[in-house]
């Protein structure tokens, strides 16, 4: 075949022959592996771009919305709204609040609590509690009973909203409730009768059972 | 008529009885490079030289221009395609067993009964001589490729059809049938080619006189060899109303004597090499004298397909290699070049890329830094659970209100009161409720609302004039109205009704006086309603 074909020319088909060898093994072994690899890497990367850049954006609102609403989350925190409506809280809060408040007497009756769904406390975790408070009291005067009321708003752990009230006069002025009053002893002139609605929101790991039924 | 610029370029070997004739025929000119006897001690040196050196190892063609040729017109009995190449192989080796180089084409003949056999077809074949065996080798020690072997006569036919064509005077009917094609060669030998319906009848090849300087003499031995064409023609079978075209390469004054002493009936046109060659519309470059072996090679060997190409075992077993070996050369170049491409195509994606994915790679880092440190700042304000701040202040607001505040209308009424009336009681209430509408209606949201209601109750002594009282009743009512433009303040019961519409008892004559203990009762109603539509469930 050399006889016929020359050296040059077999020489020539043998090196065009290894050059498209190389070049094949060049193109497919390694450039397009390669190619597909880095297109890979780099599709990988401007998702993670593209991802961080959202997670950037998303944590930049927070802050401007934490910044915003970052005192008015601190007072729910301090008012004790993440609070699972423990009973005894709440008497040392209306002990309290009834004696500043300079009503007379103050008889309370808190239903057990219920657990309200919704999806923004169940989103992370926590549930909505909702107590109905019925509270009896007697006071000299309807102020000392506007200002109880006050109080409680103010004061008393989580959420309360008064959704009743009924206030009369409870008997006439007259020679003996004079002289009591004259004598330093207390005397119930009004009379009133409120209701709450009191709403707190407690981590849903941090429930007791005691402090709500289904 | 060939295209010069894509006329294939070649190394023409013309081989008559005495010499080798080698053509370099390019695109534009035909160079005769060299002429080399076969009794030539250095025959292969030399003419290997001028196929390698001096045509610069271009394909060669070997065209036959010997005086042994051997041609046979055979009718093909009717077959299958399929079994026509065998049968025309048989009747080759039956026509022609002793020369081993031969070849068959079919030639348009006018058959009696149309259809009626498998075609009229042109036997030839050449012996395998010793010049041919030298010339083989020759060949394959240039290592050149090799296009393949001609006979001139046959492939120089279409020339002279084309010539006799282009050639007819004006105003004749119908072209001639027969065409004579008369020329010198360089061997000296006159070449002559007849041409019946544009198919080689017949060719001869006769010694004349070596030169056309005596005019006279020459035109006598080619008229005296036109005669003995003639005389074989009529065996052909020839007639005068056919037609006959003569056709001369020859000088103008060697042509006019010839023209004087033809006898034949004919067209006769005399040509020099060049305006054969203008007329045919081949270039063949500058040129000296008539001999037109230079004309027959510029025309077949610028062609692109022969008439017949001769088969021959040792030309085959040279050719077949160098053809495929030439065919693997120009796809390996081909495959090497798109592999190239290729591949810079794909090392500058690849770079591309690369640079992409760096400053991808690079915004990424960037961007990590930006969110470390926006994350730290967000943490700095003690706050982990962003979800959770943001769902409590959502909850909180859709839950705030859901009561209701006394102190404005209280204050209304402490202001208004002026000390000079006083309220014995106060209801105050607040009600949820939900407004109606279609559950079809696939635009209906439900709305809340919330409705505060207060009844305020006011005691008078029995003594007071009731219109007096009711007056006093009226005028406050006003007052808050004003107090209050948000609510809906309304008289709901005054002391007495002194109107039609109320039961009124009445005493007079011996009647005791009102005492203070009596008292009449008249009531205030305050209501408010809020749309309320943060339900968050």
């Amino acid at each position: 075949m050399i006889q016929i074909l020359g050296t040059k020319r077999v020489l020539f088909l043998t090196v065009l022959l290894l050059l498209n060898v190389g070049l094949g093994l060049a193109l497919y072994v390694h450039l397009i592996p390669e190619q597909e690899k880095v297109t890979s890497e780099l599709r990988r990367t401007e998702k993670a771009v593209a991802q961080k850049k959202e997670e950037i954006a998303r944590i930049k609102e927070e802050i401007a919305m934490l910044r915003e609403n970052l005192k008015k989350y601190k007072i729910l925190q301090d008012s004790g709204f993440f609070g699972n409506q423990n009973r005894v809280t709440a008497q040392d809060a209306f002990q309290e609040i009834r004696e500043e408040s300079g009503v007379l007497k103050a008889k309370y009756f808190i239903k057990a609590a219920e657990r309200i769904e919704h999806k923004k406390a169940e989103e992370v975790e926590h549930v909505l509690l909702s107590s109905a408070i019925n509270v009896d009291v007697e006071a000299l005067d309807d102020i000392d009973i506007y200002h109880f009321i006050k109080l409680i708003q103010k004061r008393f752990p989580g959420n309360v909203e008064l959704t009743a009230l009924d206030v009369r006069l409870g008997s006439r002025v007259n020679d003996a409730s004079l002289r009591k009053i004259a004598n330093g002893e207390p005397v119930s002139m009004v009379k009133g009768h409120l209701e709450f609605n009191w709403r707190t929101m407690p981590p849903e790991n941090k429930l007791g059972f005691d402090v709500f039924t289904e | 008529m060939n295209i010069p610029f894509l006329s294939p370029s070649r190394c023409v070997l013309l081989i008559t009885d005495e010499m080798v004739h080698v053509y370099d025929v390019g695109a534009s000119s035909v160079r005769l490079v060299n002429s080399v006897s076969w009794m030539d001690p250095d025959f292969e040196d030399v003419v290997t030289d001028n196929i390698v050196k001096d045509c610069k190892g271009k394909p060669v063609l070997i065209l036959s221009d010997m005086v042994e040729q051997h041609y046979r017109m055979e009718k093909m009995p009717k077959v299958s395609p399929l079994d026509k190449a065998n049968i025309i192989k048989r009747k080759l080796a039956v026509a022609f067993p002793k020369y081993p180089i031969r070849a068959a084409f079919p030639i348009n003949v006018k058959e009696k009964k149309k259809g009626a056999s498998g075609g009229v077809y042109l036997l030839a074949a050449v012996p395998e001589t010793k010049s041919f065996r030298k010339i083989v080798a020759v060949v394959k020690r240039s290592l050149v490729p090799i296009v393949g072997l001609c006979l001139l006569p046959i492939e120089s036919s279409d020339m002279v059809k084309t010539l006799s064509q282009k050639l007819k005077k004006k105003g004749k009917a119908k072209p001639a049938r027969w065409s004579i094609f008369l020329a010198q060669h360089q061997s000296g030998e006159l070449r002559q080619i007849v041409v019946n319906d544009g198919n080689l009848a017949l060719t001869r090849i006769t010694p004349i006189v070596d030169t056309d300087k005596k005019p006279e003499l020459w035109a006598s031995e080619v008229n005296q060899e036109l005669n003995a064409t003639m005389g074989y023609l009529s065996r052909f079978g020839y007639s005068q109303e056919d037609g006959l075209d003569v056709i001369v390469i020859a000088r103008p004054e060697t042509a006019n004597r010839l023209e004087a002493l033809l006898e034949v009936p004919c067209d006769f046109h005399a040509l020099t090499l060049q305006q054969a060659s203008h007329v045919l519309g081949v270039k063949l470059g500058s040129q000296d004298g008539s001999r037109a072996d230079a004309l027959h090679t510029a025309w077949i060997g610028r062609k692109s397909s022969f008439l017949l190409p001769m088969q021959s075992s040792d030309i085959s077993h040279v050719r077949l290699p160098r053809q495929v070996a030439a065919g693997a050369m120009l796809v390996m170049l081909a495959g090497a070049g798109w592999l190239s491409f290729d591949a810079s195509q794909k090392v500058q994606m690849l770079n591309h890329t690369r640079d992409s994915l760096v400053t991808a790679q690079n915004e990424q880092r960037n961007l990590e830094q930006v969110y470390k440190e926006e994350k730290e700042r967000k943490n700095v304000r003690g706050i982990d659970d962003v979800d959770l701040f943001q769902n409590a202040l959502s909850l909180y607001d859709d839950i705030e209100n859901d009561g209701f505040d006394p102190l404005p209308v209280l204050t209304a009424f402490a202001n208004e009161l002026a000390g000079v009336m006083k309220v014995e009681a106060v209801k105050m209430g607040v009600k949820v409720q939900s407004t109606s509408g279609s559950e079809l209606d696939p635009y209906y949201v439900e709305k809340k609302q919330k409705i505060f209601d207060s009844t305020f109750q006011f005691m008078f002594p029995g003594t007071i004039r009731v219109e007096e009282g009711n007056l006093q009743m009226r005028n406050l009512t006003k007052r808050m109205i004003l107090a209050l433009p948000d609510y809906d303040v309304t008289l709901q019961k005054e002391l007495q009704d002194l109107t039609y519409s109320g039961e009124f008892e009445f005493e007079t004559g011996l009647i005791s006086e009102k005492s203070s203990e009596d008292q009449y009762t008249a009531e205030i109603r305050i209501r408010k309603k809020t749309d309320d539509s943060n339900s968050g469930n």
